[in-house]
């Protein structure tokens, strides 16, 4: 009883201390249009990144488009109505600052990281990707190539590199998650004109996207740009009719709205007006009813239950030692059992006294390396167990062991002092994650954005894992690690 | 709360409406105020040099231990300061390994050790239990046999890994050449370094080296200067400092002359790791260290708009990244260019990267990308500050190389200064893009294309750890490719002549074989049946487990080949290919067969045993073969089948052994009683069960009656 009480005051303790000394503040609204503004305010140096994240990942593309996402933020650096090609790197370098994308499954994340005195400057880049980006042929060609060279680069060329697309290939039968990210050298020769034009139109709205700023800003100020911005970015048709209006020549542009327009269109004003008012105006005068209202966003309806069947393929690969990855089908990020799927991974591979490092990599010596971890996703997600065999050590024997530390989870409570170890690691990647402010500024869009809204989970999802007890870490052990559900690839030496 | 903003927005935005104009970028507010705190130094009594730098950001403390040692040459038993690193965290005199990895753990600290010292953080609460760790680490490293064992163990298998590694081989290569084995940057890690590395050898290394006296602690974090001091002496103070000094070693490196082209083969390598590089002399805080700095900013930097960048990726779309580096060091600084390229452009990427090195050595650059890289690389320098960890890197650089003091904070002001002269002056001075050493790891079919570069014309071949690739002894005088087959076909019929063949051919119109198989990867046991009758007729059948898996039949002007999954005619292409006459085995053949270039390349050596190697190229298919015989007896023992369909290429190898007479003296002939077959990795053993062979044979066990 007494060990019982001085861990709970441990916990408690713990618990309260982080509170205190590492709350991130923020303050969030809508824009009118939609888009959602998230700001963290923090002067300890000149430094700020802005960043957008647009709910768009591979798992909005189509079939026989896979990789599209990724080539399009690829796109995305190419200039747009007011920025010409090669240029947009450029305002950025030449502003002190640095700038990168990213795409993922569920997202695609742009950033800025400026002096602060430069965030008008990442402002105006990010709200003119928004709102009329401009991809010509020539960018789209040379893109598609570097896109294949990345993906040469990072799977074909790399030992044990396709086990992306191997795993969940298998892992999924519908759901989009069944492709990677970077998709297939077929599909990146098939995409053209119109794929681009739908994909901006469908994905690249205010509503779809989250502007997370942190660093040394001035609120009201900043509030201010982004008024100026993208408060000023319609949406709805209204935002289509803007776009069309920039990028189709006038017969084109006629000949679409034609209904709309109606007799107007052949008018010498017409003309006149298409080529000298603003966009701005040009819409007022002859769409002056053009809706703002936002078009919905189609996401995949697909749900995966679970596997339940094993699923085992053997690859040949240009590698000298064997490998074995084996995933299990895990809930999505934001259901409940996520954070005790996530501390049973860190019982078994976070830290040298973990089980399967200790036991299997360092006392065995099975593994040269043995790590599981979890590959959380807005859907249903997978945790993935990676382990490279020691010189002449069978796969088979490898796997036995793996799957031994598995079974020991579904049969014995974890102890209390184990559990308190995972917190404590978990209290220190928290804090740890808020060393940059281009980390936090990505954590608050993270939350806001998969959590439906939940900003305020950066300050508060560290009690929804210390909530986590040995018995609910049993339970998913039980429930997601089985062999029924789950891929087990051996990687073979080719020769 | 929320809704009020929203509300108060939308009247903003009324009014606030068209405002701006974005056809024109905005301009920067005033430069902010970049401070660079000047963190505190002392030194302890034993020599310990405590760099403080003090950051409440977060309730963090981080500890850095770094021994300065000269730099020295570990000869014969290179991987030696890699494993003391390695079991430096493995346990001490208070701690056993599991005890120091569950305490290290349960606070949620990290610890990563290194063979200089070592990296450990954690949460500020948990600070003095891990000092308690780190003076154990530091003052009584247990260094135990068990564990030293399982180390080596491990970093065996990782030179295995390594070895279909591409940037692995790429560096491994590169230090050799660069640098020469006589130097310390130039050894590298090979199992027989590593084996010859013994336990005494690494507490030899914790007691010459591990010295108070040559190190210095960096604590950077929550934690005030004179509280980080005293915990400092605490923890660290009762440290034995040895008095006897590491001398200090001169190394020399080679200076390339001309170009130089060095050639790693990686089997099966879909792109090309090219890295451009050679040795220059530049040490840190050198006058020109931060003019070079901007000129590799300019020509490879980490930008988008960097000459490089530009150029094979945003123009050509050679690549996805392609940088530069220079690097300063106290024994000798290093240049390098590179990157990843598709096999195709391999050549094309080493044309444009040397052509960039050039011109910036021979045009001054731009005012505007002087101007954009120094923006650049101002704000980088500002944005660098927002991590404690610079700051107190700043500290180590400025005491470790002797800096000015004021270098740091003179930054600035020196990298504004930098003009478009002083560039190409450094430029001049330090790029010598006429020896440069080139070196491609990739598929060999790239190599060829590399000689162009090579100023003496001849392409050094490397293996993936720096050392000489092993290639092939010339042919001796008279040997050919007909000389090989000949010699092959005669073995073979145990014929010395021409005439004595023809004759046994005359009694030998057709030949059955029966093998037995085992596929031992699943447990399969297979049985191929092969008929085959002058002068191109065939039929194959292929049982698994007893049941009749495939069967193919030809005789002589068209075919099919019967599968589970049904029957196919053979194509056209395939007919072509089988039409030619290929009885009683296809080497008997190949010098008639106008589809065929044979090359003999020369003789390999196989575990001692010496073999010629022929090149057999189908013009039509494309497809490649490679087969080895034995200079000794004749025979063939190998052949390796590289099969090309739709972009995917496959590999099939086929040993020969235990050749054996089958059929009397008017027919007889050898056979090899064993074949192991590696079909892409799937390995089939083959063991002969029947040989038959006659005169008569019916025809219709072509047309599909072979069962």
């Amino acid at each position: 009883m007494k060990k019982y009480l001085s861990s709970l005051g441990l916990l408690l303790l713990s618990g309260f201390s982080f509170g205190q000394s590492t709350k991130i503040e923020f303050i969030e609204y809508d824009l009118p249009n939609g888009m959602h503004v998230i700001l963290h305010e923090d002067h300890s140096t000149p430094v700020a990144a802005v960043t957008l994240m647009y709910h768009v990942g591979s798992k909005n593309e189509n079939e026989g488009r896979t990789g599209f996402a990724h080539f399009f933020e690829h796109l995305m650096f190419e200039g747009t109505e007011n920025i010409d090609r090669h240029q947009y790197d450029k305002y950025v370098e030449k502003a002190g600052g640095t700038l990168n994308a990213n795409t993922s499954q569920d997202r695609t994340f742009y950033y800025e990281l400026l002096p602060s005195n430069q965030i008008e400057m990442g402002l105006w880049l990010e709200s003119e990707r928004l709102l009329h980006a401009k991809v010509e042929n020539i960018g789209i060609e040379t893109q598609r190539e570097v896109v294949k060279e990345e993906k040469r680069q990072r799977m074909d060329n790399q030992p044990y590199g396709s086990f992306q697309e191997n795993i969940f290939k298998r892992a999924y039968i519908n759901h989009p998650y069944k492709w990677t990210v970077i998709g297939s050298m077929d599909d990146l020769n098939a995409a053209e004109e119109k794929d681009y034009v739908n994909f901006y139109r469908t994905f690249y709205v205010p509503h779809n996207v989250t502007l997370s700023i942190a660093g040394d800003i001035d609120v009201a100020q900043t509030k201010k740009w982004i008024e100026d911005y993208f408060g000023t970015i319609p949406n709805g048709d209204k935002l289509n009719i803007y776009r069309d209006k920039e990028f189709l020549s006038r017969e084109k542009f006629a000949a679409k709205y034609k209904t709309e327009v109606g007799m107007l269109m052949d008018s010498k004003n017409f003309i006149g007006d298409y080529n000298s008012l603003s966009t701005e105006d040009f819409i007022k005068k002859y769409f002056p009813k053009a809706s703002e209202k936002p078009h919905p966003i189609p996401r995949p309806t697909i749900k995966e239950g679970l596997l339940t069947k094993e699923i085992k393929d053997t690859i040949y690969d240009n590698i000298q030692l064997s490998g074995m990855f084996v995933a299990y089908r895990t809930p999505e990020l934001n259901h409940a059992d996520h954070y005790a799927v996530e501390m049973l991974t860190k019982i078994l591979s976070e830290g040298k006294s973990s089980r399967i490092y200790k036991n299997v990599v360092e006392d065995q010596q099975k593994a040269l390396q043995a790590f599981i971890f979890p590959f959380p996703l807005e859907d249903p997600g997978i945790v993935l167990t990676f382990a490279l065999a020691q010189k002449d050590v069978d796969l088979a024997d490898l796997q036995a062991s793996v799957d031994a530390e598995i079974k020991k989870l579904q049969v014995e409570l974890v102890s209390d002092n184990e559990l308190k170890k995972i917190q404590n690691q978990i209290e220190n990647d928290v804090i740890s994650s808020f060393s940059s402010m281009a980390g936090i500024a990505e954590n608050l869009a993270q939350y806001y954005t998969y959590y439906q809204g939940q900003t305020n989970l950066i300050n508060t999802e560290i009690d929804k894992y210390l909530a986590v007890t040995p018995e609910d870490i049993k339970r998913v052990a039980n429930t997601y690690f089985n062999p029924s559900n789950r891929v087990v690839l051996y990687y073979l030496p080719k020769k | 709360m929320k809704n009020f903003i929203t509300l108060i927005l939308v009247l903003v935005s009324f009014s606030a409406m068209a405002q701006i104009d974005r056809s024109k970028a905005p301009t920067p507010q005033p430069n902010p105020k970049i401070n660079i705190p000047t963190p505190k130094i002392s030194t302890l009594d034993n020599g310990l040099k405590v760099i403080v730098v003090e950051n409440h950001n977060l309730p963090k403390i981080s500890y850095q231990l770094f021994i300065d040692n000269p730099e020295h040459l570990e000869e014969n038993k290179v991987g030696t300061a890699d494993l003391f690193g390695e079991l430096l965290g493995s346990g001490t005199s208070d701690y056993t390994k599991a005890e120091f990895d569950e305490t290290v753990d349960f606070m949620g600290a990290s610890f990563f050790p290194n063979s200089n010292g070592f990296y450990a953080s954690s949460l500020t609460k948990h600070s003095e239990k891990l000092l308690n760790l780190l003076k154990s680490v530091v003052t009584s490293p247990l260094l135990s046999e068990s564990e030293f064992e399982r180390i080596k163990k491990q970093t065996l298998s990782g030179l295995e890994a390594n070895k279909s590694d591409a940037s692995s081989m790429s560096s491994n290569a590169s230090a050799v050449i660069n640098y020469g084995k006589s130097h310390p940057y130039g050894e590298v890690l090979t199992e027989e370094t590593l084996n010859n590395i013994s336990l005494a050898d690494i507490r030899a290394y914790y007691t010459n080296f591990f010295r108070p006296n040559n190190a210095y602690l960096v604590v950077v974090g929550d934690v005030t200067e004179e509280n980080a001091k005293n915990l400092a002496t605490k923890y660290f103070g009762d440290w034995k400092a040895l008095e006897e000094n590491i001398p200090t070693k001169e190394f020399q490196v080679n200076q390339s002359k001309g170009n130089q082209v060095y050639f790693v083969n990686k089997p099966g390598a879909v792109q090309s790791v090219i890295k451009i590089t050679n040795t220059i002399d530049l040490k840190p805080g050198s006058k020109d260290a931060i003019k070079l700095s901007v000129l590799n900013s300019i020509l490879g930097g980490g930008s988008f708009s960097a000459r490089l960048m530009s150029n094979l990726r945003e123009d050509k779309a050679y690549t996805y990244g392609c940088y530069s580096s220079i690097n300063s060091d106290l024994l000798v600084g290093e240049f390098t260019a590179g990157g990843s390229f598709r096999n195709e452009v391999t050549d094309s990427a080493v044309t444009q990267i040397l052509k960039e090195i050039t011109r910036i050595t021979q045009e001054k650059v731009t005012p505007a990308e002087l101007d954009l890289v120094i923006k650049s690389k101002t704000g980088a320098f500002a944005r660098s500050l927002e991590s404690p960890q610079t700051v107190a890197r700043f500290a180590l650089n400025t005491i470790r190389y002797n800096l000015p003091l004021n270098y740091y904070a003179d930054y600035l002001k020196n990298l504004e200064a930098v003009t478009a002269d002083d560039l190409l002056n450094v430029a001049q001075a330090y790029l010598r893009p006429n020896n440069l050493n080139i070196i491609v790891v990739g598929n060999e079919e790239v190599a060829e294309k590399l000689l162009k570069f090579d100023a003496d014309g001849k392409i050094d071949y490397k293996n993936g750890l720096g050392g000489e690739a092993i290639t092939l002894e010339a042919m001796p005088e008279g040997v050919t490719t007909k000389t090989i087959l000949d010699n092959f076909i005669h073995k073979t019929f145990i014929a010395d002549n021409q005439k004595a063949i023809l004759k046994k051919l005359k009694k030998n119109k057709y030949t059955k074989t029966v093998y037995d198989g085992t596929l031992p990867q699943m447990g399969m046991n297979l049985e191929l049946t092969n008929l085959s009758a002058q002068p191109n007729k065939s039929a194959t059948l292929m049982k698994a487990n007893g049941m009749t898996m495939q069967q193919e039949f030809f005789n002589g002007t068209a075919g099919k080949s019967i599968s589970m999954q049904g029957e196919v005619a053979l194509s056209a292409e395939d007919i072509k290919e089988k039409s030619q006459p290929n009885y009683p085995f296809d080497q008997f053949h190949y010098l008639n067969n106008p589809n065929l270039a044979i090359t003999a390349l020369g003789v390999d050596e196989v575990k001692g045993v010496k073999y010629y190697k022929l090149e057999v190229k189908n013009t039509i298919s494309e497809d490649l073969k490679y087969e080895w015989y034995g200079v000794e007896d004749g025979l063939l023992h190998k052949s390796e089948s590289i099969i090309t369909n739709e972009g995917e290429s496959m590999t099939i190898t086929i040993e020969l052994s235990d050749y054996k007479m089958y059929g009397g003296d008017k027919t007889g002939m050898l056979f090899s009683e064993k074949q192991i077959m590696n079909n892409n990795g799937m390995i089939i053993e083959l063991k002969l069960k029947s040989v038959e062979m006659g005169k008569k044979v019916d025809n219709e066990l072509f047309e599909g009656g072979l069962k």
